[in-house]
């Protein structure tokens, strides 16, 4: 199941959240259907939601479908909130509908400008970790821990830095994790922090050895020592999108190049997830469509297409 | 004792307590509905004005945050400020059954003044840190601490140091009934929105608390 926001241009006033399944009987992806209104939402909060963007979902234990969608207050991204949102009666029952919970409360200055954009990261006792970041003038990345249930159940800052967002987040053990994010500043390179102790501190690490001209990057940990990472592999522009592999995390050797164009070109906001077996991705592909390819393990080929 | 253990926000015992959704929901228009009634006539008072046409405007601006949700102000004022403290609530409706059942007591007179400069003082630089934090210029997250379950009786326990330290001289029993209401309200219901601080002050409160700051070092 795939979730993108989608209107006539992003921030648009028609923004809705849209989502389409891929079917293993025919083998294809379905129409897609709006599943997320602001104007229903709001309705349901009490209180009015701008623009809504960036959907991040998350499938708990009990195979509840969980939403946490960026949703604007007054104001641009700068002033966005986290709506969180939970599927409303079973997907086996025709379409699918999500009822707004809350904004999550997450900062005391009017709640604003924190943001989500990368995949959560399961925990063992059948919560999650989200990551998010905050973007008003200082840029930091923060991790939301909720229970089985989907209850919020605490938040804490990954980094000290304040030009670093969108962190992705990879296990190396039940204690160590790894969070690898966006570079906001001019170094133009992958950040790294780290966690010995399930998110109660965290330390920031050297710089990666990977190019990052300000563009996200989706990270996946298919074993305790085999992580998978999608970004821009240019400093300079997001012309090419290239997928590596690492054993701990930090060190990384390229496996495919997904997609490059030329020096205009813009192949960027990967998403990494494993199902069926197999590893499939999406990207934006020149911020008109959304491409996704699924690779099996044991083939160095892979098959794709575009919505 | 393990002080830094302790106030580690994934060392909460138990996860931190929302408000439901409908309650939220209806606290919001709740209280936006007094907010602005006292808004209302707090404005009107300083015009040329009948005692009648205030009540008017409060009572139109209340009962227009019931309305249906885009014809709502609380809607928009939503969108915008999210939920007032509940304490900014609890001060706009000590203030309006004040004007409506004691219209003749134009000021607010504390038996203990220098209780009230500590509130204001703790106040404004509570806010301060809040803000300090929300820029991620402190090192840790000390709006995380505000979901932990020793947050509301910390809260007490600083604003009844005058008390504890000067007896009945350091002690007024509207400010810290008050108080005391604030952190009642919160941990029965978690209102507004689960977080000590934010039951305790949101922005334009602590903008206002600079104000009366500054009236009260003049004064002094």
């Amino acid at each position: 199941m795939a979730f993108w926001f989608a209107g006539s241009r992003e921030s648009g006033a028609d923004v809705q959240i849209v989502s389409s399944q891929f079917l293993r009987k025919t083998r294809a992806w379905t129409a897609a259907e709006v599943v997320v209104n602001r104007w229903q939402s709001a309705e349901q909060l009490g209180h009015g939601l701008r623009r809504l963007g960036n959907p991040v979902a998350w499938l708990n234990r009990h195979g509840d479908i969980h939403l946490y969608v960026v949703a604007t207050g007054l104001g641009g991204w700068a002033a966005s909130r986290i709506l969180h949102l939970k599927q409303a009666g079973s997907s086996l029952a025709g379409q699918l509908r999500f009822e707004a919970i809350r904004v999550l409360p997450l900062s005391w200055f009017w709640n604003i400008s924190h943001l989500v954009r990368t995949a959560p990261m399961p925990l063992a006792d059948g919560g999650m970790l989200l990551p998010l970041y905050f973007e008003l003038g200082a840029k930091y990345p923060m991790a939301v821990r909720f229970d089985a249930t989907g209850q919020m159940v605490g938040l804490s800052r990954i980094s000290q830095r304040r030009d670093l967002l969108q962190p992705a987040l990879i296990a190396r053990s039940s204690q160590e994790w790894l969070a690898l994010m966006r570079d906001g500043g001019s170094s133009h390179a992958i950040k790294a922090a780290h966690t010995t102790d399930a998110g109660a501190s965290w330390t920031d690490l050297k710089d990666l050895d990977l190019p990052n001209p300000d563009a996200a990057i989706a990270a996946l940990a298919l074993s305790q020592n085999q992580f998978l990472l999608a970004h821009n592999a240019r400093g300079d522009s997001r012309s090419m999108l290239s997928l590596s592999t690492s054993s701990d995390g930090q060190h990384w050797s390229t496996l495919d190049t997904l997609n490059q164009g030329t020096p205009g070109g813009e192949y960027s906001y990967p998403a990494l997830v494993w199902a069926d077996g197999k590893l499939w991705m999406s990207y934006t592909d020149q911020r008109r469509q959304i491409a996704w390819q699924r690779y099996a393990p044991s083939s160095s080929g892979s098959s794709g297409g575009s919505q | 004792m393990n002080w830094i253990a302790m106030f580690t926000p994934e060392a909460v015992p138990m996860p931190p307590s929302l408000p439901s959704p409908s309650l939220q929901a209806w606290a919001l228009d709740v209280s936006w509905a007094v907010i602005l009634a006292a808004t209302a006539i707090w404005l009107l008072s300083c015009l040329p004005t009948r005692r009648a046409h205030q009540w008017m405007a409060a009572s139109m601006l209340s009962v227009a945050c019931l309305l249906p949700s885009p014809w709502s102000p609380s809607y928009w004022l939503g969108l915008a400020f999210q939920f007032p403290s509940v304490s900014s609530c609890l001060l706009a409706a000590w203030y309006v059954s004040r004007r409506l059942f004691r219209p003749e007591a134009n000021r607010f007179k504390p038996t203990e003044k220098s209780l009230v400069l500590w509130l204001v003082l703790v106040g404004v630089g509570l806010g301060w840190l809040l803000m300090l934090d929300t820029f991620a210029l402190l090192p840790g997250s000390l709006y995380a601490w505000g979901f932990h379950p020793i947050a509301p009786a910390a809260v007490l326990l600083v604003t009844l140091l005058p008390w504890i330290f000067f007896g009945r001289s350091g002690f007024d029993s509207l400010l810290h009934g008050g108080l005391i209401l604030v952190l009642l309200t919160h941990v029965i219901w978690r209102l507004p929105n689960g977080n000590a601080w934010s039951a305790l002050m949101d922005p334009w409160l602590w903008l206002s608390l600079h104000f009366l700051l500054i009236r009260l070092a003049r004064k002094k």
